[in-house]
């Protein structure tokens, strides 16, 4: 049985690095999911995966125009139920496109009905990220002052319209359950430990309430929100951690933020937030 | 625009005349694309000319338009789709009237903000499927196309550039008791307030029959002038006197929206000649003082009052009559049984 999962998020949240991650994970084995099979075409996921072991993150999407599909068929057990996860990666652009026009390329409207879980991306500190509009300059724009650079969507805007797209396309599950929809808040480690013990539900809260009341308020999907760190650490900013993770290698580190008895605690098995959506 | 000539429309290249019946020699028009230097057709060789032509022929004229399936779109409303929401929910209808400049579509826009900043005393967002229009909003972006106003509600459409009246959704949690408002708030152009005042043109307002409340918006820049404040007070009374008519007995909650609260405080003896309006005309309302945006944020901040806007709005239901009245028994009128019996 085949089932397509999609990655959705803006530009630069992180969607091609988690693939990446995801694939070591798959192929080692050691997660929740593991890869049944080998895949036949890993070029892609490869190439993120190299990035990762040369202690740099893969270049945004952006600047490669082709549709890159990742296709692995995963098992939760030896021998056990298998599914064909399609996850289709596409630059964040498209996605910021077809919320400013509300529309989308008629291959991917079909890729959204075929699906039946979903991935939203949101990274935290990213410099793509556009704050709401203020007061200052919203009044501005409405008395045609001039001058305001216009910053664009606000994050929160596309997001909400992102989960409104999922809301109305998604397919139901196969055993009758609502659509799955996992938030993951990358670039986790960034926050401080006080941010971490109140969990990427309340970060959203506070930086995009638009979000957070959206998805509280969502009838029509299953959402549960991850925190993740694909390697654990900053590999651009932290020279020290860098040499740590190259000498100790990608295998160890990353992990994805799940919450449990004694609050969030980091789990080491980062395939949790696509094992979820998928549901074996 | 022709090869020799920039003048759009020049005839002189096919048939040698000039529309314009000028000299084709010194026409402004030819003159100074000749004196750019552009070169003539005259001066290239024939198989330049050749090979141009040769690679458009057979070539499609137009580009292949990009085939796109659309979402749903979440702009403004249009009266049915507005239909279709509430008949799956309770929609608390607004309206909201105003003179042209009176601060409606700013009161608009500055909910909009304090809701995307989560800075909207006891209220917080949950949904709304009108985002691309508040959006718009709060850019200024929603011009009355040029100044045109619009005739009628919006009808949906999938024109990009439309801007018609039409509704704005936005469902709320209030937080001290969880529960979830559905508001419809209308962005309508203040000219159709001003028609109703003055020709009694209501066909387009008819909407109000269902408004659970009404914002009537008033500048108060204007009320605080001493020789503007009469015509407005005035002008409100007409403006109640046509919603009775309109509303036919229906009673929604009534409130006067003053802007600018962070410029003017309203007068307690103006605030008593609008109440003396209103209740010449029958009519009950609460007075708020907003300020959607504000130039002295120190002491009024931005966002002033629009909390307090939602919860009159919503807050409590307008007094109706008493569903079943109970008369006190009066024994001597309880003709039956007393029947034959004096």
């Amino acid at each position: 049985m085949s089932r397509s999962i999609i990655l959705l998020g803006g530009p630069d949240s992180g969607k091609t690095n988690y693939v990446g991650r995801l694939w070591r994970a798959l192929d080692l084995g050691e997660g929740v999911l593991h890869a049944a099979e080998q895949p036949e075409n890993i070029n892609f996921v490869l190439e993120v995966a190299d990035h990762l072991f040369q202690g740099g993150f893969a270049p945004r999407s952006e600047y490669s125009d082709a549709r890159r599909d990742f296709e692995v068929v995963v098992a939760a057990t030896k021998g056990g139920p298998k599914a064909r996860v399609v996850v289709p990666d596409i630059s964040g652009e498209l996605w910021r496109n077809a919320v400013i026009d509300s529309e989308i390329a008629p291959d991917w409207m079909n890729e959204l009905r075929q699906a039946d879980a979903a991935l939203l991306f949101v990274r935290v500190d990213s410099d793509q990220n556009v704050r709401p509009l203020d007061w200052v300059t919203s009044r501005r724009m409405l008395e045609k002052l001039g001058g305001e650079e216009d910053q664009g969507l606000p994050t929160q805007v596309m997001l909400c319209e992102l989960i409104r797209f999922l809301e109305i396309s998604l397919a139901d599950r196969e055993d009758g359950g609502l659509p799955r929809l996992s938030i993951v808040v990358t670039a986790w480690d960034l926050v401080d430990p006080g941010t971490f013990d109140q969990g990427p539900a309340a970060y959203l809260e506070r930086e995009y309430p638009l979000v957070a009341g959206r998805l509280a308020d969502l009838a029509d999907l299953d959402v549960r929100i991850f925190g993740l760190s694909v390697v654990g650490g900053d590999l651009k900013h932290d020279p020290d951690y860098r040499q740590a993770f190259l000498e100790a290698g990608l295998d160890s580190k990353g992990w994805v933020a799940v919450f449990g008895e004694n609050g969030w605690r980091k789990s080491p098995d980062v395939t949790l937030p696509i094992a979820w959506a998928v549901g074996l | 625009m022709s090869g020799s000539c920039s003048f759009d429309g020049c005839t002189v290249d096919d048939t040698g005349i000039c529309a314009l019946s000028r000299d084709p020699k010194s026409c402004a028009n030819r003159v100074t694309s000749e004196g750019v230097g552009a070169e003539s057709i005259d001066d290239r060789s024939d198989a330049d000319i050749e090979s141009e032509s040769g690679d458009l022929l057979g070539a499609p004229v137009l580009d292949q338009p990009v085939r796109a399936s659309a979402f749903p779109s979440s702009r403004t409303l249009g009266l049915q789709e507005l239909n279709g929401v509430m008949g799956s929910r309770y929609v608390d209808v607004i309206g909201i009237l105003g003179d042209p400049e009176s601060g409606k579509t700013a009161c608009l826009a500055s909910l909009y903000l304090l809701v995307s900043h989560a800075k909207l005393t006891g209220w917080s967002f949950a949904e709304s499927k009108s985002l691309a229009a508040f959006e718009e909003i709060a850019r200024g972006a929603r011009d009355w196309n040029e100044g045109n106003v619009p005739e009628q509600m919006t009808v949906h459409t999938e024109l990009a550039d439309d801007h018609r009246p039409g509704f704005l959704h936005l469902r709320l949690v209030r937080l001290s008791d969880g529960r979830r408002v559905d508001l419809a708030l209308p962005d309508l152009p203040g000219e159709w307030t001003q028609a109703l005042v003055n020709t009694a043109r209501s066909d387009r307002l008819d909407f109000l029959k269902s408004a659970g409340a009404i914002w009537i918006v008033l500048d108060g820049r204007t009320l605080a002038d001493l020789e503007k404040r009469q015509g407005l007070i005035a002008r409100l009374g007409l403006l109640v006197g046509r919603l009775n008519k309109i509303l036919d007995g229906r009673a929604p909650r009534l409130v006067i929206v003053v802007t600018h609260r962070d410029l003017h405080v309203l007068d307690v003896n103006v605030a008593d000649r609008l109440q003396a309006e209103l209740a010449r005309r029958g009519a009950q309302a609460e007075i708020v003082g907003v300020a959607p945006f504000s130039d002295h944020p120190g002491d009024v901040p931005a966002g002033f009052g629009i909390a307090d806007l939602i919860d009159l709005s919503v807050g409590k239901p307008a007094a109706r009559p008493t569903f079943w009245p109970s008369t006190e028994l009066d024994e001597r009128k309880r003709a039956y049984l007393t029947y034959r019996r004096s």
